[in-house]
């Protein structure tokens, strides 16, 4: 029986840490790191009055937008649904959070992986692109119609991919719960201690990392929105505080897919404790490398051409992801292969 | 192994607790932004028109492909070349590329379920 001890923590969790507040902090800091990356990349300076070295321009501009800027409504525009669907979705990367070890409290079931599909790999790109389709205009609708053709191969790459330390988890190291997020968050770190299992978490990490690029529509999948040839595609109609929530969505998508490849593939802070000082820089530093990785493909390339995204994550991503998979359950009938682990 | 901290649910349980923890946030997002959003006037004029990069909005009039079919036209478009690579060595309307391309497919079969039943006698069935 849940007391009220349990649910006040639980909304406690969803509201500050790790959800909402946390969720906000961190996706802005993303952002800055994000922004300084790619500047220092192109030679520019990036981000550099707000704060110390700009540290706080992300938080400086979403508040601009959100509480100064108006917003223009064109006469097609339904203003209203986009903004629920913006909600629904920060709400759901916020309640992702709590499925994670990093949740002072976590909920955990048997497989529970497909709860965080539907939570975090659903709710996301669908409310995006109600938004999107909510100012309808030409441009908007190329956008969405280029993002949905892109989440509908990196969405199953990611989900794919993220599959793959799961079951290797359960079937190798054993956990209480099969196929469990939390439990997955937890050990999944053992399997870089077996050669077998940790070649098989290297095609999946690096399928989940092309993927997490595409989810982030980085450069070189920046196609749905594709400055100077689509205006801004799905954003072009979007302004002030409905510019806002879509940043922020953005942004808190990054960094939740972030923080599932720091726990699936690198461990989190583990194997120390969340609440020591080892593992609180352990896992700093693997987040800030994932989001560096992320910020530094960003910089190097081009944009694709739409086919040419497909193509590319269809190769890099979805077929890998699938290969690491079915190594995966080959290695989960035979876990013996993994001894050690 | 260690169980710390977690509440155990199951798994429809743990869905309408996190929807529910979901819906949460979005009414607290969206009183936050009901408390900060400034108050402007309806404009009108341009500011109604959509954003058509200038253009005049006869443009918007002109027959064009909605976002669902686009979104078909890239993913059947991808699927076609797929479709015709395979079209292409497949059907080259040769019998003996035909007579190989059935033979090899069912020599793999075959040599695939010859290895799983010797494996199973030897060692059983995992």
């Amino acid at each position: 029986m849940v007391g009220a001890v349990t649910v006040a923590l639980l909304v406690f969790a969803v509201l500050v840490f790790p959800g909402l507040l946390f969720l906000f902090v961190l996706s802005m800091l993303t952002e800055w790191w994000e922004r300084k990356i790619v500047a220092r990349a192109q030679a520019r300076m990036g981000p550099s009055y707000v704060g110390p070295a700009g540290v706080l321009q992300p938080f400086a501009d979403f508040i601009k937008l959100l509480s100064v800027k108006e917003e223009i409504r064109q006469k097609f525009a339904s203003p209203g649904i986009a903004k629920a669907f913006a909600f629904a979705a920060i709400g759901a990367l916020s309640a992702t959070l709590l499925m994670l070890p990093l949740s002072p409290v976590r909920l955990a079931a048997s497989y529970d992986i497909i709860v965080l599909s539907y939570i975090c790999c659903v709710w996301v790109p669908f409310a995006v692109a109600v938004m999107g389709m909510s100012f309808p205009n030409p441009f908007t609708g190329a956008g969405v119609s280029r993002f949905l053709t892109l989440y509908a191969v990196c969405e199953p790459a990611f989900f794919a991919a993220i599959l793959v330390p799961v079951a290797l988890t359960t079937s190798v190291v054993g956990t209480p719960l099969p196929y469990s997020v939390l439990f997955t968050a937890q050990y999944s770190w053992r399997l870089w201690l077996n050669p077998a299992t940790a070649v098989v978490m290297l095609v999946a990490l690096s399928a989940a990392a092309v993927a997490t690029q595409a989810k982030a529509m980085a450069h070189p999948f920046n196609i749905p929105e594709a400055e100077q040839e689509l205006i801004a595609g799905h954003m072009t109609e979007f302004s002030g505080q409905i510019l806002a929530l879509n940043n922020l969505i953005h942004d808190a998508d990054v960094a939740v897919s972030a923080l599932l490849i720091t726990y699936f593939f690198l461990g989190g802070p583990y194997p120390f404790p969340h609440l020591s000082v080892p593992g609180v820089i352990l896992m700093i530093v693997k987040y800030v490398a994932v989001v560096t990785a992320v910020s530094i493909i960003k910089a190097s390339f081009g944009r694709f051409r739409i086919e040419q995204g497909v193509a590319a994550l269809v190769k890099y991503s979805l077929i890998p992801a699938v290969i690491a998979l079915l190594a995966a359950m080959f290695i989960s009938a035979y876990p013996v292969l993994a001894a050690g682990a | 192994m260690r169980v710390t901290g977690a509440i155990i649910v199951g798994t429809p349980l743990e869905t309408l607790i996190l929807s529910a923890l979901m819906g949460l946030v979005a009414v607290v997002v969206a009183l936050i932004y009901l408390a900060l959003r400034p108050k402007y006037g309806r404009r009108g004029g341009q500011a109604e028109e959509p954003y058509l990069s200038g253009e005049g909005p006869e443009i918007v009039r002109r027959s064009e492909a909605p976002s669902p079919s686009l979104f078909w036209g890239f993913i059947l478009g991808y699927f076609r070349k797929l479709y015709a690579f395979l079209r292409d060595y497949m059907h080259t309307g040769r019998l003996s590329d035909w007579a190989a391309y059935m033979a090899g497919w069912l020599g793999l079969a075959g040599a695939l379920a010859l290895i799983v039943s010797i494996y199973a006698l030897i060692w059983g069935w995992p």
